[in-house]
């Protein structure tokens, strides 16, 4: 595995497993129709994390209704389902009202892929900061590796997301930014005050 | 032959005093081992794991589908 700063790029010689080529069938049709991120848990996955997972999570730039006809109609023909509902409609107002939505293959609930618009400013940030993995054939945009860890240290904070953040302090040792990572957290931090108090 | 070279190039894992110290432990030596080892080797042990659950929810759609 070789993480290039400056280029923004890790390059990854791993086997494909079932679940990366799934991420990677899903993410070709995605691309197509609109700019994505992996964010959270595939991330330290995908980068070598030891544990299995029921989703993918993807923030999408927002979209017209039309563009997002589009893109639903392509995951239908390629056997994608929604788990949330069933009309495009009905799974855009979903989205357009801040609330992710879950595709999976045909005939299963899992994996599936969460897929949501940012809600916040820091969220949207996220594709102006985000690391591109380059693994056999294919190309994924993954969030940052700094702010994959702050969200998972400061926002989530559970075992396995504390768990997750460690596995990627540890392999990218001596090249994680940790004054970008303090900065995110700062903001972070103000999110959270502001859940707590009902903004 | 092999089996000398794998044994002389073992690292070991300190145990921890709490099942949370210990999966983090665990995490670190992993890591670790992602580190020090070809992408194509610890994929392949990653795969096991994460294939498996996988194929498990097939196969129950599969059971399912069967028994319709």
């Amino acid at each position: 595995m070789i993480y290039d700063e400056n280029k923004r790029e890790i390059t990854l010689d791993r086997e494909l497993g079932k679940l990366d080529k799934l991420v990677i069938e899903f993410v070709r049709i995605l691309e197509k129709h609109v700019e994505y991120v992996i964010i959270s848990g595939y991330v330290s996955i995908l980068l070598g994390r030891s544990r299995i997972t029921e989703d993918i999570d993807i923030f999408i730039k927002e979209m017209s209704f039309e563009q997002f006809s589009k893109l639903y109609q392509e995951l239908e023909e390629k056997g994608f389902w929604c788990i949330n509902a069933e009309k495009p409609e009905s799974v855009y107002d979903y989205l357009k009202t801040c609330k992710a939505v879950r595709f999976a293959l045909e005939g299963t609930s899992i994996p599936n892929f969460e897929v949501g618009f940012p809600k916040r400013e820091i969220d949207s940030e996220t594709f102006g900061d985000f690391i591109t993995v380059i693994t056999n054939d294919a190309k994924l945009k993954i969030s940052s590796l700094e702010r994959h860890i702050a969200f998972k240290r400061y926002y989530l904070e559970s075992d396995k997301d504390i768990e997750d953040s460690i596995h990627i302090e540890e392999l990218f040792e001596g090249k994680i930014d940790y004054k970008k990572i303090n900065k995110l957290r700062k903001s972070i931090e103000e999110i959270k005050r502001d859940e707590e108090n009902g903004d | 032959m092999e089996t000398k070279n794998i044994k002389e190039k073992r690292e070991f894992m300190k145990p921890g005093k709490t099942n949370k110290e210990d999966r983090i432990n665990f995490v670190k030596f992993w890591a670790n081992y992602v580190k020090t080892h070809s992408d194509k080797e610890w994929s392949r042990q990653q795969n096991v794991l994460i294939d498996s659950q996988i194929e498990h929810v097939h196969n129950l759609v599969k059971k399912k589908d069967d028994s319709c």
